[in-house]
């Protein structure tokens, strides 16, 4: 591509908006914050918060506000976490299972498992319709516990020397080799890895498997070691109860359903039950196969782009922005705009007093390069306006998580300075470990957002409730970033604390709508549940007129439950009021 | 040895390296031609495969025209190690004889299969076979 960058710098003092000052303050800039007066916005937050507190007083008897320890996520919930012993214990009883319903040698019945890929039914199902299929198939139709032995020397069918009969061995299958070439023969086999626990006879094409019965006779012990490892990987791999903590080094494995959609390890790492990667919603397992592959083609591209330059919005002229702060001015036509959305500058200051949406992408504004304004060159945009936000909310979930050592240490000065009680402090701690998950979740909206038809009500409720929980979360990170000094006061960390439980509901909301109503399109299909009826005509009215988002919210958060619908309602009614 | 369409020896300074000739099957478009192997036989030899190559130039599915690589399953995945150099060979034969179509080594070879081409296809080998399967043993 033909860049001819025209470098300038920005030169005014910076000051940070909601909506990225999480990221910003990665990089080590100075900055100060101030909520802008004046914004309605951020006015109904205020109240909002004033809503949430009563109710939870309500909740707790007049108590609040009270540091609790981290609210359980609920999305982590039906998954066991087991270490590999008890995962051994699981398999073999399994077996032991099969092999006293089916009255055969557990070596018979693991192997007739593996063949049915771990499913106890189908293992029983086919043994009763037809044992000597089952047992032909799985490789034990000549199945004996122990090595056979030879009555007479023979050739050995692998090093072709003449055997005398007490170095031969056999399986069931009366395949003669000698031991010694026999035990190579397995050592090979579990080197090859993986698919070692599904050795066959070395007879050509004899389909006897050679159980584990057999390596334990003949292998060195570091070898079987190594087998039994294999036979562990491959029951976890192929059942589908099971997956193990993708998290590095980690040697848990997690039972559950593939409905799971985000499970907890005791490493602290949170995945995906169903493909084994972070967990990611709200986007779908599939969204992120076909995401991944995108960013990884265009990731050249994108990074350069995203890395060096910026088309000027008013003309166009390509600019690497090499230092200073966001507000940019074209040294070409003079424009001033936002680095960060590429808006005019005038939109961000406090007198005119708008709450500036950067996480929406508008594909009005991209496009206006008419020039080569080429359908690949608006979605290439489209793509950047969510891949910078995904991967700034990544960069931001990562700055999070390496805080928390950081986090341990304030909270013991915060202890040391002035008496407070380890409970006390804990609001810090909760606070962090929210705002990583929130980073998490908002990182993947993106990812969500992108496969989002536009111009849906749909998208707009999402982007709505993306809205929420970035401002939000935005706010968390600021607060709980504040000096020390600052928490000595107690109204100051009820709002930490205040804060996290309002930022936490945001994200129950937004994760409960996607699960709800985002899923269905338009409105059809709606089948289960008395709520999504009723919010129907909410939705289509937000559908038919773009003012009205805000409605269709609030009919959709109504059926949240208790506290959290209340709450909720008044808020989307107050957006609602903000943007019309 | 047995087999009089074969013929296959070591090389003379190294017992892990052979030779072997194999002669086309009949009523294939290699019928006629001599084709010369390359067989590697490690030290691992026979729990693992040896490595066997085309030498002479061959049109085929699942052997490599230019490396003479051949993808064939007992080689691989399915080799027994109570095999020899000799049935190995003869496997390769009958591979000859019996082309897959769809794990190809030689695209333009297993296109002509997979689009139901045969003439072409017995055309082009027989047209190899021709030119180059004239192996003979040297050494």
């Amino acid at each position: 591509m033909a860049i001819s960058p025209s470098i300038i710098t920005g030169s005014h003092v910076l000051k940070h908006r909601h909506g990225m000052s999480g990221m910003e303050s990665s990089d080590g800039e100075e900055y100060t914050y101030q909520d802008e007066s004046g914004e309605e916005d951020v006015g109904g937050v205020e109240s909002q918060e004033e809503e949430e507190e009563y109710s939870y007083s309500d909740g707790e008897g007049g108590c609040a506000p009270v540091p609790l320890p981290p609210p359980s996520s609920s999305m982590a919930d039906g998954c066991k976490v087991i270490d590999a012993d008890e995962l051994r214990a699981t398999m073999s009883a399994l077996i032991d299972d099969i092999s006293s319903v089916l009255a055969i040698h557990p070596c018979a019945a693991a192997a007739l498992l593996r063949h049915y890929n771990w499913n106890k039914e189908s293992v029983i199902d086919s043994f009763c319709t037809d044992p000597d299929q089952a047992k032909e198939k799985a490789g034990i139709m000549r199945f004996v516990p122990d090595l056979q032995t030879s009555d007479k020397g023979r050739l050995c069918g692998i090093c072709r020397e003449d055997v005398p009969a007490e170095a031969l061995v056999a399986l069931g299958c009366g395949h003669f080799f000698c031991r010694g070439c026999f035990t190579q023969y397995l050592v090979s086999k579990v080197e090859e890895g993986m698919g070692c626990p599904l050795t066959r006879c070395p007879e050509y094409r004899c389909p006897e498997m050679v159980t584990e019965n057999f390596f334990r006779v003949l292998v060195p012990h570091a070898t079987l070691a190594a087998y039994l490892r294999y036979s562990l990987k491959s029951f976890v791999d192929i059942c589908s109860a099971f997956r193990w903590c993708p998290g590095r080094g980690c040697d848990f494995v997690a039972m559950g359903n593939s409905s799971l959609r985000a499970c907890l390890c005791k490493c602290g790492m949170l995945f995906c039950f169903r493909c084994g990667e972070e967990a990611h919603v709200p986007a779908s397992c599939e969204d992120m196969v076909t995401w991944v592959e995108k960013c990884k083609n265009e990731s050249e591209t994108a990074n350069w782009i995203l890395a060096n330059t910026r088309k000027c919005p008013k003309c166009a002229t390509r600019i690497e922005k090499n230092q200073g702060c966001n507000h940019m001015t074209c040294r070409q036509c003079k424009f001033e705009f936002c680095w960060i959305c590429m808006g005019p500058w005038t939109e961000h200051g406090a007198n005119t007093g708008g709450y500036y949406k950067c996480n929406k992408y508008d594909p009005s504004t991209p496009t206006k390069d008419e020039q080569d304004g080429a359908k690949a060159k608006a979605e290439l945009d489209r793509y950047l306006h969510y891949y910078q936000r995904y991967d700034n909310h990544h960069k931001a979930q990562e700055y999070a998580t390496k805080q928390e050592e950081e986090i341990e240490r304030r909270m013991m000065r915060l202890q040391e300075t002035d008496g407070s009680r380890w409970i006390d402090v804990q609001f810090l701690k909760v606070a962090n470990e929210k705002l990583v998950e929130c980073r998490r979740v908002l990182k993947y909206t993106y990812v969500f957002g992108y496969y989002l038809p536009e111009g849906t009500a749909r998208k707009r409720l999402f982007e709505h409730h993306q809205e929420n929980l970035e401002k939000f979360t935005e706010h968390l990170s600021w607060l709980s970033e504040q000096s020390l000094e600052e928490f000595k006061k107690e109204e100051k960390r009820s709002e930490v604390v205040n804060y996290t439980r309002v930022t936490e509901t945001f994200l129950k909301n937004l994760l409960k709508s996607v699960e709800d109503g985002l899923m269905d399109e338009d409105g059809e299909d709606m089948e289960e549940g008395g709520w999504e009826g009723k919010s129907e005509p909410g939705r289509r009215a937000g559908a038919a007129g773009g003012g009205q988002v805000g409605e269709a919210a609030e009919e959709g958060r109504r059926t949240l439950p208790s506290r959290d619908g209340a709450g909720g309602g008044a808020r989307a009614r107050r957006s609602g009021v903000a943007r019309a | 040895m047995a087999d009089t369409d074969m013929e296959l020896w070591p090389q003379e300074d190294n017992i892990r390296l052979w030779h072997a000739i194999i002669q086309g099957p009949g009523e294939t478009p290699f019928e006629g031609g001599t084709f010369e192997l390359r067989i590697e036989v490690g030290t691992d030899y026979p729990i693992r495969p040896p490595v066997i190559r085309f030498v002479t130039h061959i049109f085929h599915p699942n052997i490599h025209f230019e490396t003479g690589e051949i993808c064939l399953d007992i080689l691989k995945k399915e080799w027994s190690p109570a095999w020899s150099l000799q049935t190995a060979c003869r496997a390769v034969v009958a591979l000859l004889a019996a082309p897959d179509a769809e794990s190809p080594l030689n695209c333009d070879a297993g296109n002509m299969l997979r689009g139901g081409d045969v003439r072409a296809y017995n055309a082009m080998a027989r047209l190899y076979t021709v030119e180059y399967g004239s192996a003979t043993r040297r050494g």
